[in-house]
């Protein structure tokens, strides 16, 4: 089962994040990081994340701009200056319509913006469609988990 | 305001299953065709008549064929990751979806990956999901002013 890396420190946005992705249909399994330090030893496999059976690679990173520690931002160049990292794709999910942070999101790699909508069933309805389109149609796999030697080849 | 949408292909009958596929779903936007990878460039480069931006806009999204005369698709991707200004969502649409094709094109950047089907009537579940995700969810980068778009209001 593909896994999804949820990196959001708000409470009540990690919540309707979850249950939205819960009731989508589509089969996955969710991990929740509350911070930027949190998300960069989860995805380097550091720390308390060093057991990839309890804490597999993600097939898609939702990630907020402002978070403790690390920002959003700051994440997201971390992840992008990792060639194994390459291929998964990274969506920002934040409340922010900021232009400057859309613009500099896709400057630094983002591979989509999303907006947090407020509307518990606009988001329901949403979940569905981002995880259809990521975890179904979208071709990101270039198969790392069959040989995770690879990675460190890299 | 409509985002034109430019469909990089060679082959017509893809050109025309995935412009009528749009249609069906209902997709709006206008469609520009630059039928290999020199067209491409020099549409995206505002060259020759491309240089009528009234008739030739920019476009917020960009289907990208990756087997073309001339230029590759890959060099094509390659050329929009290294111009400066408004970043612009590509997504690769492939015949084939070989592993390296896929790690290619992330490691240049690309938005998104779709296998083009190989039977005609599945075109428009390949529309409805560039519709849903890439038209409807996400939120593009902005437009720079100056980036060739003469009096930007914000």
């Amino acid at each position: 089962m593909k896994t999804v890396l949820l990196v959001e420190d708000n409470d009540d946005d990690a919540f309707l994040t979850k249950l939205a992705c819960e009731r989508s249909g589509i089969p996955h399994l969710l991990k929740l990081v509350t911070d930027g330090d949190a998300a960069v030893d989860y995805l380097a496999g550091t720390g308390v994340y060093a057991d990839r059976v309890i804490h597999p690679l993600p097939s898609l990173i939702f990630l907020d701009v402002l978070l403790p520690n690390r920002s959003g931002m700051e994440v997201l160049e971390w992840i992008r200056c990792r060639p194994e990292f390459v291929n998964i794709p990274v969506i920002m999910l934040t409340s922010s319509s900021d232009p400057a942070h859309i613009h500099q999101a896709y400057a630094l790699g983002v591979t989509s913006y999303l907006l947090k909508t407020a509307v518990p069933q606009e988001f329901m309805n949403a979940a569905r469609i981002i995880l259809k389109y990521w975890l179904q149609l979208n071709i990101s796999e270039i198969e790392l988990e069959s040989s995770p030697s690879s990675i460190a080849l890299n | 305001m409509k985002n034109t949408i430019l469909q990089v292909e060679d082959d017509p009958n893809d050109v025309f299953l995935l412009q009528y596929a749009l249609i069906k779903v209902g997709v709006n936007d206008p469609v520009q065709v630059a039928g290999d990878g020199q067209e491409a460039l020099d549409y995206l480069a505002g060259v020759g008549k491309f240089a009528d931006r009234k008739a030739y806009p920019l476009p917020g999204l960009v289907l990208l064929d990756l087997k073309l005369p001339y230029v590759m698709g890959l060099e094509v991707l390659k050329w929009i990751r290294q111009q400066p200004g408004t970043p612009r969502i590509v997504i690769i649409l492939s015949a084939s979806g070989q592993k390296t094709d896929i790690a290619a094109a992330y490691h240049l950047g690309a938005n998104g990956f779709l296998v083009k089907p190989a039977e005609a009537g599945k075109f428009q579940d390949m529309a409805k999901a560039i519709k849903d995700y890439w038209l409807t969810q996400n939120i593009p980068p902005a437009e720079v002013a100056g980036a060739g778009a003469p009096g930007g209001s914000r």
